[in-house]
């Protein structure tokens, strides 16, 4: 029987295929999130008063930014569940390596990030429409001009990098926790553990990490620091499983 | 062509060799038994022959190339075992599916033939079969899938009689039907003696034997006759193990090297060791048996 000849991208190809008719729990998954999210918008909202012992105006703000937030938490969780021993042995029980294994759940876990971006900002539409009908509002404002389709666009590719993130971080903590055990009791004593060594007045500790990606003023400047860290992140991932064994 | 070819591979959990400089290699199209005792290897072998698990020294080919990480060896390998893990989210027959765009090879009429012969529902998942319906799954997909190198790692397991009979039956008609490099661990070698073409043996990590097993069949006889006489004629032979030793008569397991006609003239009967039993007596740890654990714990 002769050898067959085999490239990385194919079986890559093959297994991210193989993963969207077999992970079909992620966007189960996605979904309640997200209408848990959009429930909770409604209910919420964040809602002001202001007087001038004339006027009385109540203000309600309704947003999508927990839709958007509980949309981070379900990749952060997802990439962890990817990296589990079963969800490995699904892969391996059929043609893989390690990298083709890394690569297709990469490919995955970004497909699954842009379909969860994009409901998330449509769930904006749904949460006004909700709003309206449930509140009882008099006037009903949302920005339309001055917000040029570009706003949007980068509006759009900042949710899907947050969500990106949350992805990367879940990824590489799940591969660092499958190459070695003993690092989920270590990972968050470490960190906590750090956080209480560089805290200062001046140095808060990790709200520093939090400010660095969230309270970036420059697009640009976001985008770089977003892309070098998924970057970075998928590829420690790659190396610490390159020595995995599997099954 | 060799399509395995190992060379001194040694294999450490720990301070524990699970394989300690194992050398052997195994030719192409061939069917060879790998036999051993309970924790002999056999499984951390055809993991590292499979490319799950990495060799911690020596050297291990798998089709010329080092099997770990290989995408090449992957393709062109499938390891069955029990364990074999299938999503839940798709049912027996999209798995097959699946399967199909992994494996270029792919039986698609077998599987289904198989499928219907072994009368599974297609609609099943995986994790709802029975232990011996898995394993008869997890064969399927062996079969099926064609592989130049195909590992069953005690594929047995959990199968009825009838199903096993099946199975080395299959195993062998679709091997004579598309010739292939085919192992087999397992416990059950007089089930399958009539298949297998070569046996290796392997005990504490090590290689014991290597040998075809017609020859592996004439590898060695029982004498037995009265223990006087049988002793004597034992200083020149090899004596592989010792049973049923009393003053009177005794029977020895030793090797067949030499004319069977002197010894039968002696009134000593000489007879055929089977495979199975062969296997016992080589890799037997402790002297004596079972019986002889039982017998100590009486005298004390």
């Amino acid at each position: 029987m002769s050898l067959t000849k085999v490239s990385l991208s194919n079986v890559v190809l093959k297994q991210y295929r193989y993963k969207l008719k077999a992970y079909t729990g992620v966007f189960m998954a996605l979904m309640v999130v997200q209408v848990i999210g959009i429930l909770l918008s409604i209910a919420g909202g964040g809602s002001g008063s202001f007087s001038n012992n004339v006027y009385t105006l109540d203000v309600t703000v309704s947003s999508s930014s927990l839709v958007i937030v509980l949309t981070m938490i379900w990749a952060f969780m997802n990439a962890i569940l990817m990296t589990t021993k079963s969800y490995r042995e699904d892969d391996f029980t059929f043609v893989s390596n390690r990298l083709s294994y890394n690569l297709s759940n990469m490919v995955f876990l970004l497909t699954a990030c842009i379909i969860g971006a994009a409901t998330a900002l449509l769930s904006t539409g749904v949460i006004r429409i909700l709003f309206y009908l449930i509140h009882d509002v008099d006037i009903f404002l949302t920005l339309t001009y001055q917000v040029a389709i570009g706003d949007y666009f980068a509006g759009a590719l900042a949710t899907l990098l947050y969500i990106l993130l949350a992805a990367t971080a879940g990824y590489l903590v799940g591969m660092m926790t499958q190459f070695n055990k003993r690092l989920i009791i270590l990972l968050p004593v470490i960190l906590v553990g750090l956080n209480y060594v560089v805290q200062s007045n001046a140095n808060p500790g990790f709200v520093n990490i939090l400010k660095f990606y969230f309270m970036e003023y420059s697009f640009t400047v976001f985008l770089l620091k977003a892309i070098v860290t998924i970057l970075i992140g998928s590829g420690l991932a790659i190396l610490l499983s390159n020595r995995l064994e599997v099954r | 062509m060799k399509v395995i070819e190992c060379e001194g591979l040694v294999k450490t959990y720990g301070s524990i060799n699970a394989l300690d400089r194992i050398t052997f290699s195994i030719e192409e199209n061939t069917i060879t038994g790998l036999i051993g005792r309970n924790g002999a290897g056999k499984t951390t072998l055809l993991k590292v022959i499979a490319g799950f698990w990495r060799e911690t020294e020596g050297r291990v080919k798998v089709f010329e190339r080092s099997p770990f990480n290989n995408l090449e060896v992957s393709m062109n390998s499938i390891f069955v075992d029990d364990m074999m893990s299938f999503t839940y989210t798709l049912n027996l027959k999209e798995v097959l599916t699946e399967a199909q765009a992994f494996y270029p090879n792919w039986d698609a009429k077998l599987a289904e033939g198989l499928l219907e012969y072994f009368n599974f529902n297609p609609r099943l998942v995986h994790q709802s079969l029975s232990k011996g319906k898995r394993s008869t799954f997890n064969m399927i997909v062996g079969l099926a899938a064609k592989c130049p190198l195909t590992i069953f790692d005690e594929p047995t397991t959990g199968m009825d009689a009838a199903v096993r009979k099946d199975f080395y039956r299959a195993l062998l008609k679709d091997y004579l039907f598309s010739p292939r490099t085919i192992i087999i661990s397992s416990h059950h070698l007089d089930e399958m003696e009539d298949i297998l073409e070569d046996i290796l043996l392997v005990d504490e990590g090590k290689k014991v034997l290597q040998l075809p097993v017609d020859e592996f069949k004439e590898y060695a006889v029982t004498l037995s006759g009265k223990t006087a006489i049988v002793m004597q004629i034992l200083e020149d032979k090899d004596v592989i193990y010792k049973r049923n030793i009393d003053l009177d008569s005794c029977s020895v397991v030793v090797r067949n090297n030499f004319s069977h006609e002197s010894v039968k003239r002696l009134g000593i009967n000489v007879s055929p060791v089977t495979p199975s039993d062969l296997c016992v007596y080589l890799t037997n740890q402790a002297k004596g048996g079972i019986d002889d654990v039982f017998n100590q714990s009486k005298s004390v």
